[in-house]
Order: structure tokens, then sequence, then C-alpha cells
């Protein structure tokens, strides 16, 4: 028994099964009848290489010569019938399969002749190959034309056909592509040109992902099974290459049996099938899917990148894209507890049609979670053993195969739950340990986004209420007024003031009560417009030409009757000319707003904030707020923008004004630096590029 | 003829809360802050002071305190911008006779007037 015995044992076979089994699934489709008589040549092809290099004398090589061309001659007509039923063009191209049976017919009527095949000589290694005749070089052009007619209608479809249909047949036309270029080793020897049939292997591939392809509508992906049959090809090369040189070498060289030389190369195949495993996986790795290749590295980054992300929903939704792209998992989702209800709730999933799934404490995975803070995986991965089937049945509602808990301060606050890759690989221990880490750094991410959220809505609700404390004020005074005008003149005409006065009088009174009341309420509509404006919520990032000096008007609107409570002055000397910045509006005012009051609430009893306004040589806009206040202390000095971090007493904010300030200020381009002393005041410094 | 003294820094309620208690038949005086208020205090000594919580350089309650300190017999009546129990307390317990809101309601204070 050679190699190419083996394998052409193996791939008869197992076409042949492959064959049998598709026809099976169904005897009526026709799809499934034309694959079946497209395996049944190629499976008659191979078992002519089966019994081709066992054949002792000419006559029995010459049959099996024969025999593995009435396979080959129907390969191609086959192969075409079974692509224009798969993709329904059989009445369009009618003539072409006939003429194709025709030509097969014909050719294989002449298989026995001279006309076909010549003689049996020894080529190279081989004791017996065919010396082509004439019809030889005819049946040749056919086999190629139909196929590759055939290869392109396949790739026809691929461009018109849409997601499942073009998986297929991308899986059809690559796998079409590998077949026949390991087929086609097959010819060079017929013209003396020393390549021998060592991939016919190959063909076995073909005919199987083909009938994977047809047969399953979850495919698994074509870069998957492409570097898996790249490998194997390197590797059956390689033995196969290492047993012909060293086979010619011994013999010639040492005049030694084929004992010496089996046990030569068996050695070399021994030491360096496993390392050259291993190469070819990264190579095709590296060179052909650099992105798998890369996705550690991607996981990686991405770690240290999502810790800085303060959204809840930018960290989830970040996440699971990432996931999605480097693992390409059926499912991924993220849970997280509501501290509320005491529940784990799904907040957003790729690939998971059940949205309302929710974990509750009682449940047997977050029991686990909770207890082991391991990954829980529904099968072992090297060293982690698998869950109990309890876990693992919730596991699957999930559609998750493994599941990595959150923790933050021993508190299970979330969970990443994962599905089976759609390369149908496994996860791996290296895996987990990657996936591992982020789920670690993911939890940091989420508790701190979680805490934001919070802090935020208190921070909010601490400017609300100022604002209406302001709200107040501006619209309770002119309201005042306009009350006792009119309270006023009721009450003295109620009373007969009027009674003896002439009429122009009484009208001027009325005019000049009418007269105050446009214009105080005139004073109520300007301060509700402003303060409407700057409580509406910005929904995103909108530059515009933004006028320092009205943003500061528009904050000191809203902040205003505070300092004036405190009895605090306002200088402004921005000077008129000042350029327009390229800035969102809502944004700008906002950072003033801030900044003023943080400049109001370090004045202790009463003192002046300044706001100037210059333009720079350099193109600069250049702001300055400076209060009077009792200034930072040094050993605060490097803290003041960390959210959350605050010199203020209680229930004067949580400590995040400076930090919404910073991220503001850089969000519009500009930068923010401050100098304080103790005792005499800080002033904080904006620098925003002129607006074009 | 009772004399009464009203302080507040919105000019235009001034005046026209003025003409109200001059309606009343009182003898008015008018402050714009806690100075001018004093002042008024002293030189002329009003019967009733209706003096704003807040004013732009000190608040009512100094004032208040100030002035039961020096004339107890003197009645003070605080007007503040918004209801706060709390601070009507407080007013109350630093010996304002009376504190009430805004907006003012003028037949309300010509009854208090009278009482006082």
């Amino acid at each position: 028994m050679t190699f190419f015995s083996i394998s052409g044992l193996l791939n008869g076979v197992s076409c042949f099964l492959l064959g049998i089994f598709v026809f099976l699934r169904d005897r009526k489709n026709l799809t499934y009848k034309t694959y079946f008589y497209f395996a049944l040549s190629v499976g008659v092809w191979s078992f002519g290489y089966y019994f081709w290099p066992l054949a002792k004398d000419k006559l029995s090589a010459l049959n099996s010569f024969r025999l593995l061309h009435y396979g080959a001659v129907f390969i191609p007509i086959f192969y075409y019938h079974f692509i224009l039923t798969w993709t329904d063009q059989i009445k369009r191209r009618k003539p072409s399969l006939i003429i194709g049976y025709i030509l097969a017919i014909t050719i294989a009527l002449f298989i026995p002749t001279k006309l076909y095949i010549q003689d049996m000589v020894p080529k190279f290694i081989f004791k017996f190959w065919a010396v082509p005749g004439v019809l030889y070089h005819f049946y040749l052009v056919y086999f190629f034309f139909y196929v590759v007619v055939a290869i392109y209608l396949i790739f026809k479809e691929m461009k018109r056909s849409q997601g499942i249909r073009k998986s297929q047949c991308k899986y059809v036309l690559w796998a079409s592509i590998i077949g026949y270029l390991g087929g086609s080793t097959n010819y060079p020897l017929w013209y003396n040109i020393p390549i021998y049939p060592v991939v016919n292997v190959f063909v076995t591939v073909y005919v199987g992902i083909i009938a994977y392809a047809i047969l399953r509508h979850q495919l698994l992906e074509i870069e998957v099974i492409i570097k898996k049959s790249l490998v194997f090809a390197g590797m059956f090369a390689f033995a196969f290459g290492v047993f012909v040189t060293v086979t010619l070498l011994v013999s010639q060289l040492f005049a030694a049996g084929r004992l010496v030389s089996l046990a030569i190369s068996s050695l070399i195949i021994i030491i360096g099938l496993r390392p050259l495993e291993t190469w070819l996986i990264n190579a095709t790795d590296k060179f052909l899917f650099q992105k798998k290749y890369e996705y550690k590295q991607i996981l990686k980054t991405f770690i240290d990148e999502v810790i800085t992300v303060l959204n809840l929903d930018e960290v989830v939704n970040s996440t699971l894209k990432l996931l999605d792209q480097a693992l390409h998992p059926h499912t991924s989702s993220i849970f997280v507890l509501n501290k509320v209800e005491d529940k784990y709730q799904l907040y957003n999933a790729y690939g998971l049609e059940d949205k309302s799934l929710i974990f509750t404490s009682e449940s047997k995975l977050v029991t686990f979670l909770k207890k082991t803070k391991d990954p829980a995986v529904i099968k072992q991965v090297d060293g982690i053993v698998g869950v109990s089937p309890e876990i693992a049945s919730e596991m699957t509602n999930l559609k998750a195969v493994v599941v990595l808990p959150l923790m933050l301060h021993n508190d299970l606050i979330g969970f990443i739950s994962l599905g089976k890759k759609k390369s149908d690989e496994e996860y791996t221990k290296d895996d987990l340990d990657v996936l591992l880490d982020l789920a670690r750094t993911e939890s940091i991410a989420v508790g701190n986004a979680q805490l934001l959220q919070e802090a935020a809505q208190a921070e909010r609700r601490a400017a609300i209420g100022t604002m209406a404390a302001g709200i107040h004020h501006e619209i309770g005074n002119p309201l005042n007024i306009i009350n006792t005008k009119i309270q006023l003149f009721l009450l003295g005409n109620q009373r007969g003031l009027y009674k003896d006065k002439p009429k122009e009088e009484v009208l001027k009174e009325c005019e000049s009560i009418l007269n105050e009341t446009l214009q105080q309420t005139n004073r109520i509509s300007e301060i509700t417009r402003k303060l409407a404006n700057f409580a509406k919520p910005s929904k995103e990032f909108k530059p515009e030409l933004v006028s320092i000096s009205e943003e500061v008007d528009e904050a000191l609107a809203v902040v205003g009757h505070e300092l004036e409570l405190e009895r605090i002055k306002i200088e402004r000397q921005i000077s008129s000319d000042l350029p327009k910045i390229l800035a969102d509006r809502r944004e700008i005012q906002q950072i003033f707003f801030n900044l003023i009051r943080n400049a109001a609430q370090a004045i202790e009893q009463t003192g002046i904030i300044t706001i100037k306004g210059i333009s720079t040589v350099n193109n600069k806009v250049h702001i300055e707020i400076q209060d009077t206040g009792k200034g930072i202390p040094e050993d605060k000095i490097h803290r003041i923008f960390e959210p959350f971090f605050t010199t203020k007493g209680p229930n004067k904010g949580m400590g995040l004004g400076l930090s919404i300030v910073r991220q503001l200020v850089w969000r519009n381009k500009g930068e923010i630096t401050f100098r304080s002393q103790v005792g005499v005041g800080t002033t904080f410094i904006l620098e925003f590029p002129k607006g074009a | 003829m009772k004399k009464i003294l009203i302080v507040d820094d919105e000019l235009e309620f001034v005046n026209d809360f003025a003409k109200g208690l001059e309606m009343f038949g009182y003898e008015v005086y008018k402050a714009g802050d806690g100075e001018g208020a004093l002042n008024v205090i002293e030189n002329k000594r009003p019967d009733i002071v209706l003096c704003d919580y807040r004013l732009p350089d000190v608040d009512g309650d100094k004032i208040l305190e100030k002035t039961k300190a020096a004339h107890p017999e003197i009645k003070f009546v605080i007007i503040t911008a918004y209801y706060d129990e709390v601070v009507e307390k407080r007013l109350k317990n630093l010996g304002a006779d009376e504190v009430i809101f805004k907006p003012i309601v003028l037949t309300y204070i010509e009854a208090l007037l009278a009482k006082l």
C-alpha cells in the first residue's frame, strides 16, 4: 500500500458515502440527486487511484487507469449539471448540458482504445504512467471548459445573492477551486512535468464541503475550513516530500534498502510534523486571516481604553461590538445588576432573540458566579471544569457556552455571556485568560459608569435647585411689582380715589400701570427664555460660532441671583472685539455656569469674580475667571479635575463640576489650566482656538 | 399719624407700596438697602418697619436684630420672597412681629398694620 493507494481509497469511500448520505436526505430533491451522481463520479475516479499503485503488471495498471477515467470523464458534466440545478439554470443552459453529456459519453466510449491511452510506461518514481492518446488532449479541453464555466456560474450566483445563500456560494466556490487545483496535479505527469498527484486528498475536502454547504443552513466560517485544508495539505505535502526525497537519496547514494529509507523518513516526519503544523497555523493566520491573529491584541488594547469610558451605554455596546468582531460568537450579551430590584437584567445583546431574560439571585448560574468568581463553561476547557447540568440548562436558555462574571469589590454586578463561535472552534484556555482580563476591566468600567450615572443625576438635582431659587427670585420680583400695582389701582378705585378725578388722569394712571406691567412681563419672558435655553439637554455636539460675551451673560442670568445673594460682585472685562469661537453653544454655557458657580462658592464672605476675555497673538481666545476666594490648598491642587473630588462642604454638589468642565473644554478643542493661592483666590484659564 | 418705613431694593415696588400705605393714612418712609434703613430708623423713629429679607448689603434679620436691640418698641415685619416655615420661626424668635410673603396683599397689610 502506498500513499497514493491510501489517499485513493480514502477519497473513494468518503465520496460514495457522502453521495449516498446527501441523496438519502431527500430522494426527490434534484440538487441532491445531481450531487449524488457527481460524488459517485469522483468516487469512481478515486478508486482507480486505489488500484493503480497496487498494479504488478502493465495490464492491470492500464485497467486501473481506464477505471479512473470512466469516473474522471463524467466529473465535469455531473458537476456542471449539479451547479445548474442548484442555481436553477437548467432551462436556460439545456443545450450546453446536452452537448456536455454527448461529449462525456463519446469520450467514455474511446477510453478502452489507444486513441485515449497509448501505452503505460515508467515515469519518474512511478512504475507505470499513461502516455496520452490524441483524444486525451481533447478530454482535457472539455474537462476544463465545463469546470471553469461551472465555477464562473457560482461566482455570478454569489455576486447577486445575499445572506445564507451568499455564504453557501462562497463555500461551493472555494471548495471547487481548492478541489480542482488539487485534482489538476494529476495532469502534469501526462506531459512529462514532474509534479505528482499528491494533493488528491483535496478532492474529498471539496466534495465534503459542498455537501456541507448545500445541507446546512448555519455555516462554518469559510476561512476556518480553508485554513484547516491548507494546514492539512501543507503537512501532507511535507510528509510525502520527505518520503520521496529520502527514498530517492537512500537508494541512489547508499544503495540501501527500503526499510532504511522508511525508518529515516519516518524519523524526519515525526520530528518535523508538529513544529510544521504550528508554523503553518500561524502562517495562515498571519497572512490570510490577519484580523484573527490580532484579536488578542485588539482585546488587550480595548481593555486599556474601555476603562476611560464613563457612559454605561457606550461601555456595554462597545464591548459587545468588540467581542462580536474578535470572537465571532453566535450570541453575546451583557447583564447588569438592577440594585433596586436585586436582579440581573439584559442590558444589550447580539444574536439573542429573547431580550426579556432576567436572572434573580436564586438562579443557579448567578449563585455559581458569586461563589466561585470564575467563568462558567458548559464544556470542560483545559483544567476548567464544566458546570453542573442545572447551570448548563440556564446557560443554554441564554444560548451561552461561556459566562464571565463581572465582579466589583466582591459583588457580582453583572455578567457577560458568549455563545458558540461561528467557526465551531472551542474556547481555549488562552481565550478565557484574555476574556477574564476583559471581564475584570469591564467590571470597573461598568461600576464607574453606574456610579457616574447616579452622581450625574444628583449633580443635576443640585443645579436644578440653584436654578429653582433663581427662577423664584427672577420671576417672583416682577410678579410682585405687577401684582401690587394692580391691587393699588383696584383698591383705590374701590375706595373712591378716582371718583372726582378727570377721565384723562385716570386713563394716564391706567396707561402707566399697563406700561410697567408690559415691561415686567418682558423681564419675565427674557428670564424664562434664558432658563429654558440653559436647561435644554444637549443631545449631540453641534459646533457653531459662539460669542463668549453672550454666553457669559447667559450663564450669569442663571447663576447671577445666587451671586447677588452672596453679595459677590461681578466684573466683566471682555474686550468688545473678542473673536467668536467654534464650539457647542450649550456646552460653553455649561462651562461658564460651572466655573462661575464654583468661583462663587469659593468666596466665603464677600468678594469679586472677574471674567476677562482677550484674544492672543497666536489666534487663541483667552478667557480668565478669577475669584477672590479661599484658594486651593497645595495638597489638593493636582486632584481638582478628578471626578467626585470636592473641597466643598456637604450639600454643595458631588464634585463633578470641574471634571465635567474639563471634558467639555476638551470636547470643544480648548485647554483649561488654573493658578491658585490660598487666601488670595483662584483663576481658571481657558483657551479656545479662534473660530473661522 | 403712624410712621411706617418700607425697605426693599425694587424701587418700583417700594413706590407703589408706599402709595397704598399713604392711602391707608400712614406717613411713609422708604429705603433701598440696609444702611439706608438703619439711618431712617435712627433719625425718624418709625412706628413700624416693613423690611424685605434679602437686601443688597445686609439681610433683613440683621436689621431686625439691631432695631429690636436699640428700640424694642418699634414693630418689625419681615417680607420675604418665598415661604419657608423654618425661616419664619427663626425670624419670629429673633423678634419679628410678623413674617409675610410676596406677592403682598394690600388689604391684608392694612388689617395687619391696624392690629400692630
